[in-house]
């Protein structure tokens, strides 16, 4: 896995996490003990002071370095070059894309990879294929391409709403859909639109392709199944074919463009008769991985989507996810964040279809 | 240009600063744009520990690493510079820009490594081996006030620098007329000025001409005085 | 200094700069360092604050988050590209000093480039798209309002223009 090449520490995470805090909003699992605790503001900054005291350094503590360590660095012109990179020198190599996550991770020296193996170039990574059932985009597609793309704005309109809360115009113009994607980070934009549409990816290796749903894609926070020896070719987008189909993003994060604290994502359509006959919507940022709720969005189905009904499903999603303390919000919180914004993606969502009458 | 509604000559009217022109063509001149020839770069290596004793610190291999010149620590740095200037009257309690025998917080700087840029002193930094004794450690400004609390400067006696009451009129007097009385305790964290510049230094010793020029991203009062008072 | 160098060549505000830099020498190190275009600054280091905005390719990234390696064969335009072919100020640089946008400066190469950025794409922004193209750049000393208002300057100056 190539969270071991990254030399990735619990106390690297979240040392990482508390570098970034003014770019996170959520420590998934690794407060745990701190769950049920009502904190003020003063216990939470103390408490957070506690745990880096006692971890022991990790190598970023010692000073506060912002020029990446020494490393070799390769450009593939194609992806079976990529792939054949891997293969050869594996764990030793990482991928770099937009690098709008690994460049300040790779500044801050809390990950040192021997090879950087660059796909930017990569033309045959960067598309966006709307015919079929799914829309296939590249993994090199630029997020700020994909924004602006209108054929993939009608057919996943998810997708562009989420973008639009994904970091800042600059990193949009370098970040990928793919990188987002293979980063993993729990509190991301795109990891939870895929988990609730159930996108695919497609890992290429010189023996192989395979193709992985979502729901098998994330492994834990910034983990995926991705190996060593496997670059993300495209991502596979499913395209709902239902006519009244509506979609809506929202997160809270302290900043515009920031990770997000909590983040609700929520797609479904209706028939004819103003009933729901489709339904999925997720929560980032209360879990390890972003969550998808297949079996509350079941009970959606058949409905009229009831405002009373919307909020208590929503509560009951909230209800099982399991959301982190951190220096920017209690368990709490979180749940309560969750449930708002679940009940609030669910109801914009149904509006939107509704005005497809 | 000038729109002057309000009978003065320059209050009131809408003027453009001198200034703006070069910073808006990108021709400012920060600390960060000295480029003087030969100019060396510093690492600094940080203390992981709230409070501990410095036992040693070893550079070895950080001055065998490529690029680098030299390796100050705290030892070299203290015996030779007076303390900075610590603004209230705690004359015990000191000040330097690197630990003097003891870290006194998570961060405070330890050793300064001297190389040719910044990226190869920070790969020397990485090899600066510093054994740490740790002290038992407070990090809550209320709990440092406890007897039994560890003394971040000893020789001051307590963990209070600064205190005062502020009594202005007859307090005692208002108290007792009051209908009603109201105790309010505040607390805020600490904050700092955070410019986007951040803090920097370009310094260049003339040794014939026995002139320090300096270059600092800082506004605090009396600094050229400081600076020159601390390095004798 | 035994580090491998990699041969890049980029097109800087419109002259073609070729070099052989250090993999990890980040974009905004090469521009200030080599080429000496010192209007670009680095402000956080690691992605957050926008003072090293640049255009690549005609569009804002943050050049501390990019190696100078990843710009070969790419256009960069800094601070210094935005001027006029004679040498004036852009309207848009004339309009941050018309409402004063900005004290120590610091910031404004970042902002002009996002602010440019949004300009050359949509000449008619709204306040809220002012707000979020500027999003990506932060400003300790402004308080933001006179560079949105240098902004919806700059886009009234140059619609009256094309007209």
């Amino acid at each position: 896995m190539w969270t071991e090449v990254l030399y990735f520490t619990r106390a690297t995470i979240d040392r990482y996490l508390e570098i970034q805090g003014n770019m996170r909003g959520c420590v998934p699992s690794f407060c745990n003990e701190l769950q049920g605790h009502s904190y003020d503001q003063h216990d939470r900054e103390t408490d957070l002071l506690r745990q880096i005291v006692s971890y022991g350094p990790p190598d970023a503590y010692r000073g506060c370095p912002l020029k990446a360590a020494p490393f070799e660095y390769l450009r593939a012109g194609s992806i079976d070059e990529a792939c054949e990179v891997l293969q050869r020198e594996g764990d030793a190599v990482k991928v770099i894309a937009g690098g709008q996550s690994l460049i300040p991770m790779m500044a801050m020296r809390l990950v040192r990879p021997g090879w950087l193996l660059d796909i930017n170039e990569i033309a045959a990574l960067k598309f966006i294929a709307l015919d079929g059932d799914a829309v296939r985009i590249g993994a090199c597609t630029r997020q700020s391409v994909a924004e602006r793309d209108e054929g993939l704005a009608s057919r996943v309109p998810l997708l562009r709403q989420a973008l639009a809360c994904v970091g800042h115009v600059q990193t949009r113009n370098r970040g990928t859909i793919g990188g987002s994607l293979v980063h993993a980070d729990p509190c991301a934009e795109l990891p939870l639109v895929a988990r609730i549409l159930g996108a695919r990816m497609v890992l290429r290796s010189t023996t192989a392709a395979r193709t992985i749903p979502a729901d098998a894609f994330f492994s834990g926070p910034m983990m995926t199944v991705t190996d060593p020896n496997e670059c993300l070719e495209e991502v596979q987008w499913p395209v709902w074919g239902e006519r009244r189909t509506g979609s809506a993003f929202a997160e809270i994060s302290n900043r515009h463009g920031d990770f997000a604290m909590v983040s609700a994502a929520a797609q479904l359509a209706l028939g004819d008769d103003g009933r729901c006959v489709r339904a999925a919507f997720g929560l980032g940022g209360v879990g390890q991985t972003p969550l998808a709720f297949p079996r509350l969005a079941q009970q959606l189905v058949g409905t009229r989507l009831e405002d009373e009904l919307v909020k208590s499903v929503a509560h009951d999603a909230a209800a099982e996810s399991e959301p982190g303390s951190d220096l920017f919000a209690t368990v709490p919180y979180r749940r309560q964040l969750a449930s708002v914004l679940a009940a609030r993606v669910i109801g914009a969502a149904r509006e939107q279809a509704r005005s497809k009458g | 240009m000038a729109q002057n509604t309000s009978g003065f000559r320059y209050i009131g009217t809408k003027r453009r600063t001198k200034e703006d022109p070069r910073f808006v063509t990108g021709r400012g001149r920060y600390a960060a744009d000295i480029a003087l020839p030969g100019t060396k770069h510093v690492a600094l290596v940080a203390s992981p520990h709230p409070s501990a004793r410095i036992v040693s610190i070893n550079a070895d291999a950080a001055l065998a690493a490529p690029g680098v010149l030299y390796v100050l620590t705290g030892d070299e740095f203290c015996a030779q510079t007076e303390s900075l200037y610590i603004g209230v009257d705690a004359p015990k309690v000191t000040r330097y820009a690197l630990a003097n025998g003891v870290v006194r917080y998570a961060g405070e700087w330890v050793a300064a490594v001297v190389a040719d840029t910044r990226a190869l002193a920070e790969d020397a930094a990485e090899l600066v081996e510093v054994e740490y004794e740790s002290l038992p450690y407070v990090i809550d400004p209320e709990a440092s006030l406890a007897p039994e609390a560890h003394l971040i400067h000893p020789a001051h006696g307590s963990n209070v620098l600064y205190h005062r009451k502020f009594v202005w009129g007859p307090v005692a007097e208002a108290f007792a007329k009051a209908d009603d009385r109201l105790a309010f305790r505040a607390t805020w964290g600490r904050s700092a000025t955070v410019p986007i510049e951040t803090f920097g230094v370009t310094a260049q010793w003339d040794p014939v001409a026995g002139l320090l020029d300096v270059w600092a991203s800082i506004q605090m009062p009396k600094y050229p005085d400081q600076t020159a008072r601390a390095l004798r | 200094m035994s580090e491998k160098l990699y041969p890049i060549a980029v097109e800087v505000n419109g002259i073609q700069r070729t070099a052989q830099v250090p993999a990890r020498l980040t974009l905004v190190d090469w521009l200030r360092e080599d080429l000496r275009l010192t209007g670009t600054h680095v402000g956080c280091e690691h992605g957050i604050c926008g003072a090293c905005s640049v255009m690549l390719d005609g569009e804002p990234v943050r050049s501390c988050l990019m190696f100078a390696f990843q710009a070969n064969g790419h256009r960069v335009t800094t601070v210094e590209g935005l001027a006029q072919p004679d040498g004036a100020m852009s309207v848009l640089q004339d309009s941050f000093c018309q409402t004063h946008a900005l004290q120590c400066g610091y910031c404004t190469p970042g902002m002009l480039i996002a602010a440019q950025g949004l300009l050359n794409t949509n000449p008619r922004p709204t306040d809220v798209q002012i707000r979020e193209a500027i999003g990506g750049n932060l400003c300790r000393c402004t308080g933001y309002q006179q560079i949105v208002e240098a902004v919806r300057l700059a886009a009234e100056r140059l619609s009256a223009k094309a007209k």
